[in-house]
């Protein structure tokens, strides 16, 4: 009976090695891939169908608060999060009952929403720019996607450009690479403001999606 | 008057000179490489013809825009690094320089290629060789320049098979079995015969080559060594014999023959010729074609009525052939893409003409990638990414090739007619 019971701690500690191993494998607490796929998926989104800015802003909020693990964004997203419970309880009593608070939240709730107006005007700047850079190869495989991941300084110039998926197809990643290449700086850069280009526009991932 | 004649004079020469190799770039890509290309240093008559080698092989992909000699501009050098920006002024991707290294007995190229957008030297590399080898180190070279950039493997330094037709002045035929450089240069010939040579097949280590030859009076597959020309017949037998197809790892050949009453696909083990039988149909099963990894053979077979496309699992016991190709009344002579993630063939479209077609895998819709009228026999380069094939130009067939990317070119016989190429392997 007690060899058979040190089996099953033994089985157990293994599979629970193994869990971690598997886990560790399949990027479950890399923070870093997810923190910097956080702009790509609006841009995914844009590169496929052309949305209206209404959707990427709705987008947006979703996926930041996926992400609140990652320390520089965690404390926009709990600004953020409150200011949402918070409008929603102001329009609940109407407006005898807001206080400063409420009002505070308000402002930050317009101020948030300008933000995010912001990023999805210059994430649609960044796309059409590349868009137009960007031959697709001919003949190849429908249904390829590929990401990339750019370094960008403040100025709009790329100073680093990543394959971080492949699309399995060299000639499809040579041509996304390529675009990016021939983009080699965003000129509109400048006129981002510094805190949200630290915040958003420093590191970008990219999905190039044709289908 | 004499001026015209002049000018004619003028224009015939190069014609003469270049005789061997014609290549005429039709098309090119939409989005190609740009590169500037220094002469490389050394003797100036090497240097010309290497640059002009390099040239047309970069050129030949259709991936790649070479800067004009004229537009070069001399490369400066401050504190040991080279200076880009007069390179990116002139919108240049990539620059390249080189030296060449002649002594009595060798010839070394050593070439750099430096990144424009990232300012750094992306390569440094040398070739060696042996004085009289310039275009092999020439096409080493481009395979280099073509790797580093593009990420993908060159064939400049592939070789070709081809069957030439000659005529003489009684309309008699005499067949050739040729073997070129993958620019069509340095034609050698392997069997002349006044019976005619079809269906070459390289081995895959490119030393050995199989073909059907008629000069018995009936189809039969001949092995034959290329350096020595030493040939054999692969079976004895008294029956028509046609298609043959190494295995990737050259211990098999795929074979059809006729002893069954109808043409049926085989499979001969070369190290003791014994022979298994891999289709039992009524209908025709012939053109068979190994994918790379050696599990799978395509076959054309007229079972449901018109020539389709079928596929083999070699794996399986007792396989069933799968039908792949469902478009179109004609679909024929099939090879792998080197990933198998698609094939090219030979289909009939609407119009009954035929074409130069691709299917992925994942696709349930064929590309025509050809627009001539008699297009036949495709053979995929070993990375890929080109595609050669007959055409038929006033009556007369000749080569033609194209790159996936959009490239297409043309490769005329210098003497007669050609067709039947086939592909080599990567020969080194």
């Amino acid at each position: 009976m007690i060899a058979n019971h040190r089996y099953l701690e033994a089985s157990l500690f293994s599979f629970c090695i193994h869990a971690a191993i598997f886990l560790y494998i399949y990027g479950t607490f890399d923070t870093n891939t997810s923190q910097s796929l956080l702009i790509s998926k609006p841009l995914l989104i844009e590169l496929k169908f052309d949305l209206p800015s209404q959707n990427i802003q709705k987008k947006i909020p979703a996926l930041t608060n996926v992400n609140t693990s990652t320390p520089i964004q965690s404390s926009q997203d709990i600004v953020y999060s409150k200011n949402k419970e918070a409008s929603e309880t102001s329009q609940d009593n109407g407006f005898i009952e807001s206080n400063i608070a409420n009002l505070l939240s308000e402002e930050n709730e317009i101020k948030a929403d300008k933000e995010q107006q912001e990023i999805s005007m210059y994430a649609q700047k960044i796309i059409s720019t590349i868009e137009d850079a960007w031959m697709k190869p001919r003949n190849i495989p429908e249904d390829l996607v590929a990401n990339l991941r750019l370094k960008i300084r403040s100025t709009g110039r790329i100073i680093g450009v990543e394959l971080i998926k492949s699309s399995g197809n060299i000639r499809f990643d040579n041509s996304a690479l390529q675009a990016v290449r021939r983009v080699e700086t965003f000129n509109f850069f400048n006129s981002i403001p510094r805190t949200l280009y630290e915040e958003e526009f420093q590191v970008l991932a990219i999905s190039f999606n044709p289908s | 008057m004499i001026k015209n004649f002049l000018l004619a004079a003028l224009l015939l020469i190069p014609m003469l000179s270049y005789g061997e190799l014609f290549l005429e770039i039709t098309k090119g890509s939409e989005d190609p490489y740009k590169v500037a290309m220094i002469p490389f240093e050394g003797n100036a008559r090497l240097s010309k013809k290497l640059n002009n080698i390099i040239r047309n092989d970069l050129i030949r992909t259709g991936e790649f825009s070479i800067l004009d000699e004229e537009l070069l501009l001399p490369v400066k050098i401050v504190n040991d690094e080279l200076v880009y920006s007069d390179w990116k002024l002139l919108g240049m991707d990539y620059l390249v320089t080189g030296t060449i290294v002649k002594t009595n007995n060798s010839l070394d190229i050593n070439y750099e290629i430096y990144d424009v957008h990232k300012k750094r030297k992306v390569r440094s590399s040398k070739v060696f060789g042996i004085p009289n080898q310039i275009r092999q180190l020439a096409h080493y070279t481009s395979d280099g320049i073509y790797e580093s950039i593009t990420g993908i493997k060159g064939i400049a330094a592939t070789r070709l098979l081809y069957v030439n037709e000659i005529k003489d002045s009684q309309l008699i035929s005499t067949y050739k079995l040729m073997l070129a450089d993958s620019d069509g240069a340095n034609e050698k010939t392997l069997l002349s015969s006044s019976e005619p040579i079809i269906s070459p097949s390289w081995s895959p280590d490119g030393r050995r080559v199989a073909y059907v030859s008629f000069e018995t009076g009936i189809a039969k597959v001949f092995i034959q060594e290329i350096s020595s020309g030493k040939r054999e017949a692969v079976l004895s037998k008294d029956t028509q014999i046609s298609s043959p197809s190494w295995s990737p790892d050259g211990k098999y050949l795929s074979l059809t023959l006729y002893q069954d009453g109808n043409a049926e696909i085989y499979i001969l083990r070369l190290r003791d010729r014994i022979l298994t039988r891999m289709t039992n149909q009524f209908a025709i099963d012939t053109e068979s074609s190994w994918s790379p990894k050696g599990n799978k053979i395509l076959f054309t077979s007229g079972r449901s009525g018109s020539p389709q496309i079928y596929e083999l699992d070699l794996r399986k016991l007792n396989p069933k052939a799968k039908r792949v190709s469902f478009e179109g009344t004609y679909n024929a002579k099939a090879s792998y893409l080197p990933k198998e993630e698609g094939i090219i063939f030979v289909h009939r479209s609407n119009d009954g003409l035929f074409h130069i077609a691709l299917k992925y895998k994942r696709e349930n819709f064929i590309r025509v990638l050809t627009e001539a009228k008699m297009d036949e026999s495709p053979s995929v380069a070993p990375n890929g990414n080109m595609v050669i094939y007959g055409i038929k130009e006033e009556n007369l067939s000749m080569l033609a090739g194209f790159s996936l990317s959009g490239a297409k070119f043309k490769l005329p016989a210098s003497n007669g007619e050609v067709r039947e190429p086939a592909w080599s392997n990567f020969l080194r």
